[in-house]
């Protein structure tokens, strides 16, 4: 697929990384497409999966292996990807990868994110919106793929977005 | 939306007889949202059940927030319906993040209005 741009940053597992990198994304993205309520959506997929990396991936002590978030825009639209390193034996990997079979058979996007706020309402728990959120409010479709190296990568991918060429740099 | 850095601010208003105003203000991000905002949620409810007042949430000056301070929102929204206390929730329709975020919202909690019981309303500033 030819890229019209890329953007690749490593990731420190710690919450603090998280507002710069979604503020990059943002800034990276709104010199690319004119539709800056396009880029805030995006940048919110990218600030939820990265919260889901922090706090739920497997902690090496003395190693960011494997963190990183890119963002690769093609013709086909824009695809945000957090990888991080798991424990396949974590509990969280398997209800990740369950909410993620739960969205897709879910009637629409947005239902399946009524469900989860209706489920945390009625629980009076936390609950993970984040995927939901990302599926309905950012667009995108989601995905998860467990590497042979042992890193997790979560994929959201727009779905309606209509191709839109980079902004044409200004004449010399 | 999330240009900067600003925190997360919030402020109780009583402006008006009866009304009780949460306003919100900056990036809301925290890992724990829950427990960030709960002193101001439980102060917020405290003084709105026992001062028989509405409460009104406006969050047009908020720039951002992470889906844990929505499930933050969606518990309180809760807590108050249970308390007894009519709610609105102001926000600002032109940005199209408020947009999405809002009308889900007001979306998932539609179930959870009861005939009789506090009300629960959504209104574009």
């Amino acid at each position: 697929m030819r890229h019209l741009f890329q953007i690749e940053l490593p990731l420190r597992q710690d919450w603090e990384a998280i507002a710069p990198l979604r503020q990059s994304v943002t800034a990276c993205l709104k010199a690319v497409f004119r539709d800056h309520a396009l880029c805030e959506a995006l940048a919110m997929v990218a600030g939820e999966l990265l919260e889901n990396a922090v706090k739920y991936g497997a902690r090496q002590p003395g190693s960011e292996r494997g963190f990183a978030l890119t963002v690769v825009g093609g013709p086909g639209g824009v695809e945000v990807e957090v990888s991080n390193p798991v424990d396949p034996a974590d509990p969280g990997f398997e209800r990740l990868l369950a909410e993620i079979a739960r969205i897709a058979r879910a009637p629409s996007p947005q239902e399946a994110y009524l469900e989860a706020m209706r489920r945390v309402a009625i629980s009076g728990t936390p609950g993970r919106l984040g995927l939901a959120r990302i599926a309905h409010e950012g667009g995108c479709d989601v995905t998860a793929s467990l590497g042979t190296d042992g890193l997790l990568r979560v994929r959201a991918m727009t779905r309606r977005l209509t191709p839109v060429p980079p902004t044409a740099a200004p004449p010399a | 939306m999330d240009e900067g850095t600003s925190e997360l601010q919030t402020t109780l208003g009583l402006e008006e007889p009866g009304i009780l105003r949460l306003h919100f203000a900056g990036k809301s991000a925290s890992r724990e949202a829950g427990r960030v905002l709960a002193p101001t949620f439980d102060a917020a409810l405290s003084q709105a059940t026992s001062e028989h007042r509405s409460l009104e949430l406006r969050f047009e000056r908020l720039e951002y927030f992470n889906s844990s301070t929505i499930s933050a929102l969606v518990q309180f929204i809760r807590a108050a319906q249970r308390a007894g206390v009519p709610v609105t929730v102001v926000y600002d329709a032109k940005q199209r993040w408020q947009a999405m975020s809002f009308e889900a919202l007001q979306r998932a909690m539609r179930p959870f209005e009861t005939s009789g019981g506090p009300s629960i309303s959504f209104i574009e500033a």
